[in-house]
């Protein structure tokens, strides 16, 4: 949430910016152009991250330990909807938190499948911790890196 | 006890932040070693790559110690924080990656303020190595990525260091670095005859393949074979992926879009260097 609303706020800005440069009408203009454009084209495949079902580790934790199958499914179920770790990329970054290495595939529904084990027997009272991790890899996230680092060298809020 | 590698060169732009943080990811995904990687450039590039911005200025707005503050743990009015204060070494590594299998890859990040370390030299040159002597059991390897200067900085590196690899553009101009440096090495030879110091050896960095190129290294090769400098044999093939990589914050051979070409080039000079400093 806060997350989306930074987001915009930087959007915001960068229209400003814009409308200054260009003028009001040049800017409706382009953005009807690009507003066409989404509306006629379908949602790209890459846009899209492939489903993911609950894998079966995580489905027999059900019977042998349901208190972390209660933490556990509704995080698969974010990753299956592509809630969650949307691209392969940020799969990887998770599995360096896990302390995962040598993941073997550039599938996304791959490498999931690879650190659903550790998953399945991590230190429980460490998962909720872990999980929230999860929350903030997101290509978003590297996108702005260079604006955080711009933003704290000249020392604005 | 851990193998301190130096990345040395007087000049900049060579890719000294590059190679150390590959190095680095290298010796810790591929040969499974516990690395540390010590960041002693006030730019703060490796830190910034290896951290990733986000965490960098987290690191950095929660007043965690720096390299700066080993600089400055004795200084009556101290410099990042305004106050002297002695450093917990574990306070100032930051664990960027921790595997499974017990390899792991730490950082002491940097900061824009260890230029300000420089202003006030004196005595200092010696802290980073009795810093290092605090934890370095605890690590296999020890990169030093080292600021483009002369200065008490590079003999901070030299006082940690085993070894000092040169990375270097084939370059005219940048090529004259080493013999810059190499003046600077036996100065401080000089000056501490019982510090084990060697160089590793030169590697070219970021070559392309024109004439210019196989001019800067063939002049080299000369003055090497004069001067006894030992050259890598595997050159590292200029590749956009790096800098792509940097902004990552990752591998080259994890870093998205890499040809194999480039992975498997960076990767034979890696074996060749672990080889040739033993680890």
């Amino acid at each position: 949430m806060k997350r989306n609303s930074a987001r915009d706020e930087y959007v915001k800005q960068a229209l400003r910016a814009l409308v200054a440069f260009v003028g009001l009408d040049a800017v409706k203009t382009a953005l009807a152009d690009i507003e066409g454009a989404a509306a006629r084209s379908t949602t790209r495949r890459s846009d899209r991250p492939a489903a993911v079902p609950l894998p079966k580790a995580i489905v027999d934790l059900q019977q042998n330990d349901p208190e972390r199958f209660a933490i556990l499914r509704p995080f698969f179920e974010r990753i299956g909807a592509g809630e969650l770790l949307r691209q392969s990329e940020d799969v990887r970054r998770f599995a360096e938190e896990l302390g995962v290495k040598q993941l073997s595939s550039k599938r996304r529904r791959d490498l999931v499948a690879q650190i659903t084990p550790t998953l399945a027997t991590f230190p429980i009272h460490e998962l909720a911790a872990l999980l929230h991790r999860a929350e903030s890899i997101s290509e978003e996230e590297r996108v702005q890196g260079y604006s955080v680092l711009t933003d704290r060298i000249l020392r604005r809020p | 006890m851990a193998t301190s590698i130096s990345l040395i060169n007087m000049k900049g732009g060579v890719g000294k932040t590059t190679l150390a943080t590959q190095l680095a990811w290298y010796a810790t995904y591929y040969r499974d070693k516990k690395v540390l990687l010590v960041d002693l450039d006030p730019q703060a590039n490796a830190s910034q790559s290896v951290m990733g911005p986000q965490r960098y200025v987290k690191w950095l707005d929660s007043g965690k110690p720096t390299v700066v503050d080993i600089f400055e743990e004795f200084t009556p009015t101290g410099s990042a924080n305004a106050s002297p204060k002695k450093v917990d070494p574990k306070e100032a590594i930051f664990q960027r990656v921790h595997y499974n299998d017990g390899s792991l890859l730490d950082l002491v990040p940097s900061r824009l303020e260890l230029s300000w370390s420089l202003r006030n030299p004196a005595g200092k040159e010696s802290l980073l190595a009795r810093f290092l002597a605090k934890v370095e059991n605890e690590y296999d390897v020890i990169f030093i990525d080292c600021a483009p200067t002369d200065s008490m900085l590079t003999d901070a590196a030299y006082l940690c260091s085993r070894y000092i690899l040169v990375p270097m553009k084939a370059e005219f101009l940048a090529a004259i670095g080493f013999p810059l440096l190499s003046r600077s090495i036996a100065a401080f030879k000089l000056r501490h005859e019982n510090h084990a110091l060697d160089v590793a050896g030169l590697v070219f960095n970021d070559v392309r393949d024109n004439r210019e190129s196989r001019h800067a290294i063939a002049d080299v090769k000369v003055n090497a074979q004069k001067y006894g400098w030992h050259i890598f044999q595997r050159m590292v093939q200029h590749s956009d992926s790096y800098p792509r990589s940097a902004r990552e914050g990752m591998s080259i051979n994890e870093t998205k879009g890499t040809w194999s070409t480039t992975k498997s080039q960076f990767n034979e000079f890696a074996e060749e260097f672990f080889v040739r400093v033993g680890v």
